[in-house]
């Protein structure tokens, strides 16, 4: 056998490893469980016959997920991952989500342990109601921990693309969890002051609040 | 470096993908400034929501593995069986090269059609063809496939397909006390039969192993016996090459080299 060459049963049971991985990420792909089951599989069919073309010594994982990316992208859409108008070069790099970091605890952490099944399904439903290109940036790098090259390699774009999607579906998350939790009433309004307007800059935050203190 | 600065840089710097001069920036910003760390905290707050909410959603079930796995199988199968189908194809090529070959004059006209038409790989295994049916050798033959057959499947776990094929159980011999190292192997006619050619690299030589079913096939009484320790072997030299063979429990081994006729033996012998 040619060194370093995996048998094509070793190389079978090293892709079922990463079985997790892909349908932590087809699931955040399909709308239900056995879509997304239905697209781990054909990805793991369409890895094993192209084994050959596997790079040895590459991130196995991160090959699948390309794969599996690719299948999807194939499968569901034919025109590729949808080029949102928020793809473009940001117009105000300094706006971020303001949801305070103690209200993030509060939703990591939540004293009541009834809670938590409903917080971990509102973190699932703002997940889901970002851009596919952004959730997908979000999931691999947050949850499949690849880094931006091999999230660039998966989703077909430069990295420079990666990090603004990260960055645009990292802010939509939070200010989503926020009203989220709001509506829910597990956070109060005092814990946070909500979205920025874009004309206002970060740095500009205590002026903000100490606005929004002398007007209420 | 002010929060201005610093902002753009603090989601490089939780997903660790910021050089390392600039990570020191962060971290001495970080020192004194709260509302950076607040954004810190923010972030990996929301990383870890992130990974705890998804795990549920990674968890293949019992019924989906024992899905997958007989999909796996079955996508297995059909490989196996396209690859057998394209041998079987190329194999009964050969066979009717074979049965035109003696008809001289039909068979130099076809020869000349194979080579202006075919591929230059056809007009090479038919001029193989033809020397091994003119001397009808089946020393002569395991020479010539020693000095041709390529691999074509290079995993030995594949081997035990070959089985049915050649009728007695394909194995390969590890041979790595010899410092043999296994590169491959393919099916090939061997007096009407089929044998399995297992390909070898031992020191730098090229070394052939045939499998096949010595019932069938009889190498024996065309060699000189010898023995190693209590094992008899049989060996000589064809073309430079030396051939050894040795049978065990119905399973026919021969080996074709361009080793010398006592290592060919220790070889054969080990095979028991």
């Amino acid at each position: 056998m040619a060194p370093q060459r995996l048998s094509s049963r070793q190389f079978e049971e090293e892709v079922l490893q990463h079985l997790p991985s892909m349908l932590s990420v087809a699931s955040r792909l399909m709308k239900n469980g056995s879509e997304a089951e239905d697209l781990v599989q054909d990805s793991v069919l369409k890895a094993i016959r192209a084994r050959d073309k596997f790079e040895t010594g590459t991130n196995l994982r991160a090959w699948l997920l390309k794969i599996l990316t690719n299948t999807f992208i194939n499968r569901y859409r034919r025109g590729g991952l949808e080029r949102s108008v928020l793809d473009g070069p940001d117009a105000d790099p300094l706006a971020d989500g303001w949801v305070s970091a103690s209200t993030m605890e509060a939703l990591r952490d939540p004293e009541s342990q009834a809670l938590r099944p409903i917080l971990e399904a509102e973190i699932g439903r703002a997940l889901e109601e970002l851009p596919t290109e952004f959730r997908l940036a979000v999931v691999l790098s947050d949850v499949e921990d690849l880094s931006y090259k091999e999230i660039s390699d998966v989703m077909g774009c430069p990295v420079g693309t990666v990090m603004s999607r990260l960055h645009r579906g990292r802010r939509m998350l939070k200010s989503k969890l926020y009203e989220h939790a709001r509506a829910l009433g597990i956070v109060g309004p005092e814990a946070a002051v909500g979205e920025l307007p874009s004309h206002e800059s970060v740095v500009e935050i205590d002026q903000y609040r100490q606005k929004r203190g002398a007007r209420s | 470096m002010n929060c201005h600065g610093v902002i753009p840089l603090l989601e490089p710097f939780l997903d660790g993908e910021l050089q390392p001069e600039r990570v020191v920036e962060v971290e001495q910003h970080l020192e004194e400034c709260s509302r950076c760390n607040e954004r810190l905290r923010l972030g990996r707050a929301l990383r870890l929501s992130l990974r705890r909410a998804m795990a549920p959603s990674a968890e293949p079930s019992a019924a989906f593995r024992a899905r997958l796995a007989g999909a796996v199988e079955a996508s297995r199968q059909r490989e196996w069986e396209t690859r057998v189908l394209e041998r079987q194809v190329e194999r009964s090529r050969m066979l009717s090269w074979r049965t035109i070959l003696p008809v001289a004059a039909a068979a130099a006209m076809t020869l000349i059609w194979a080579a202006s038409v075919d591929k230059p790989d056809r007009s090479e295994r038919a001029a193989r063809l033809e020397n091994a049916s003119n001397v009808d050798d089946l020393l002569e033959e395991i020479v010539n496939h020693h000095l041709s057959s390529r691999p074509e499947v290079t995993s030995a776990s594949l081997l035990p397909s070959f089985d049915q094929e050649v009728g007695v159980p394909v194995r390969a011999p590890s041979l790595t006390q010899y410092g043999a190292r296994w590169e491959g192997a393919s099916l090939v006619p061997m007096h009407h039969q089929r044998a399995a050619s297992l390909r070898y690299k031992v020191a730098g030589h090229e070394m052939t192993i045939y499998v096949y079913d010595s019932s069938r096939v009889q190498l024996e009484n065309r060699l000189p016996r010898r023995l190693v320790g209590d094992s008899p072997v049989y060996v000589g030299t064809r073309r430079g090459f030396s051939i050894g063979a040795t049978e065990h429990r119905g399973v026919g081994y021969a080996l074709a080299s361009d080793l010398n006729d006592a290592e060919t033996a220790e070889l054969v012998a080990s095979l028991h």
